[in-house]
């Protein structure tokens, strides 16, 4: 597992710091420097928007927890929080094993760092119980006592989770949730 | 500028401008319609439930419709987790046998807590355990005045009463460091066995007890417990550590929300020595939900 974050174009991040109103613009003023300064912002546009850069990335937290890997025995581990672009990575070191979740908002997706093939893959599932403090993802694929992430969950969606105590997601092909359920709800689901 | 407005190209140049301007959501909601799955996450279902769409009372004209879809909490249950909660992160989760955590990752819905074991002190009127509903049908024979040096002036509204780690698994979920309190004997409070002996009383409320009020109080979806033998309600989730062994909190009393700290190590509540043997439960109280082990 390479411990670097993957690089993350964020061109339109860029462009957010690009003046926005016309009147910044005083070369419009003369008609025959415009064509070609427009045609130079133009192209300056084209290649902010093209040009890969590094995403910000900050440290949330470091967690020392347990983990179980495939329903396996309860190990110690380390959980890493760090936010990169519009994504949280929660990179998990079981020994000598990195195993690394990125989640994103808006809609919901997760996705496990495949190391063979350097690419992300998209979860068949989530699941969380607060009385434990437990996440899984993949069915038992990868299970962690992480309560800062439930914290945080809990509070962002305060209606939602009022009451619950368990929690599952099912992920569709591409990569949506195709199913939440909560509770009794969940009977039967992801077996 | 006029100028400028005035030529075939300051056209081009506004559009080009626009572009830049264009606000990064407007992407999304061209691109919004086209995906699949459109009732799974939380945006969408967001989207339906403000009202929009063109059903047969108006919508599509730029207003929005009355009333509720039913859909507002149709979104995902669970998000990135990246918003900093109420007390902050914790960078180690000690896993005990105790609530929140039997000694490892589960999805199992875990044994029903542990009643409070023999010999601990009953609360008058309340069953084994002392649970929260059984102990609000007391008839208390208590001091129903409260220490008239107690701060009065906060505004409830202002107070995080459900802070992520309220929840259940709270014992496991609070973002600090805890298990170390264990009443007025761990460590020893100076003023306890002379006081105590006058008041009369010869123990307080365990931490099994406070512990399993928490969890009624939890389990029932109530902001508060009340405070075993008393007529105190502790808003357990308005707890926060304060340095390394002081907790604040809100009490209420008789209508009146109160603002205290209480000294977990020397056992004062707002820089006193408990008057009586209500506040001495109320600061234990505080102290356990705050540092108690579960």
């Amino acid at each position: 597992m390479d411990y670097k974050l993957q690089p993350k174009s964020s061109a339109l991040g860029n462009l957010e710091l690009l003046p926005t109103d016309v009147g910044d613009f005083p070369f419009m003023l003369n008609r025959n420097s415009m064509c070609s300064r427009i045609g130079l912002l133009a192209a300056a546009a084209s290649l902010l928007a093209a040009a890969p850069a590094l995403a910000q990335t900050e440290t949330l937290y470091k967690l020392d927890t347990k983990c179980s890997i495939k329903g396996g025995e309860t190990q110690a581990c380390v959980v890493d929080a760090i936010n990169e672009g519009n994504a949280t990575l929660y990179r998990h070191r079981i020994g000598k094993k990195v195993e690394t979740i990125r989640i994103t908002d808006n809609p919901v997706r997760m996705s496990v760092w495949v190391d063979s093939t350097k690419t992300w893959k998209s979860l068949d599932s989530a699941a969380a119980r607060f009385s434990t403090n437990t996440i899984c993802f993949n069915g038992r694929d990868l299970c962690v006592i992480n309560p800062n992430y439930l914290n945080s969950v809990k509070e962002d969606r305060p209606d939602s989770t009022a009451g619950r105590d368990l929690i599952k997601v099912q992920f569709g092909a591409d990569g949506r949730i195709d199913l939440t359920c909560y509770d009794d709800g969940c009977k039967g689901v992801g077996k | 500028m006029n100028s400028a407005l005035k030529t075939p190209w300051s056209g081009l140049g506004l559009a080009l401008a626009g572009v830049l301007a264009l606000p990064i959501g407007t992407t999304f909601a061209i691109d919004r319609p086209m995906a699949n799955n459109a009732m799974s996450d939380n945006s969408t279902a967001q989207l339906l439930a403000r009202g929009g769409g063109g059903g047969s009372r108006g919508g599509g004209r730029g207003k929005r419709a009355g009333g509720n879809s039913g859909f507002s909490n149709a979104g995902a249950g669970l998000n990135r987790g990246s918003s900093r909660p109420s007390g902050g992160w914790s960078n180690n989760a000690r896993v005990g046998a105790g609530a929140g955590g039997a000694g490892g990752p589960s999805l199992n819905r875990p044994a029903a807590p542990n009643r409070p074991a023999a010999g601990t002190r009953q609360l008058a009127g309340a069953g084994q355990g002392g649970s929260q509903i059984a102990n609000r049908n007391v008839n208390r024979n208590i001091n129903r005045d409260v220490n008239r040096n107690w701060n009065r002036s906060v505004n409830i509204n202002n107070v995080n009463v459900r802070p992520g780690w309220a929840r259940p698994g709270w014992g496991v979920a609070r973002p600090w460091n805890y298990g170390w309190y264990g009443g007025w004997s761990t460590p020893t409070w100076g003023w306890w066995g002379t006081r105590a002996a006058a008041w009369g009383v010869a123990t307080l409320a365990t931490a099994a007890i406070i512990n399993d009020s928490v969890n009624n109080a939890v389990s029932s979806n109530t902001t508060y417990i009340m405070v075993p033998n008393t007529n105190y309600q502790l808003l357990f989730g308005t707890v926060q550590p304060s340095g390394s062994n002081s907790v604040s909190f809100v009490m209420q009393a008789n209508g009146n929300n109160y603002q205290l700290t209480a000294n977990c190590n020397q056992g004062t509540i707002n820089g006193q020595e408990p008057s009586n043997a209500e506040e001495a439960e109320l600061l234990n109280a505080a102290c356990q939900v705050a540092y108690g082990s579960v």
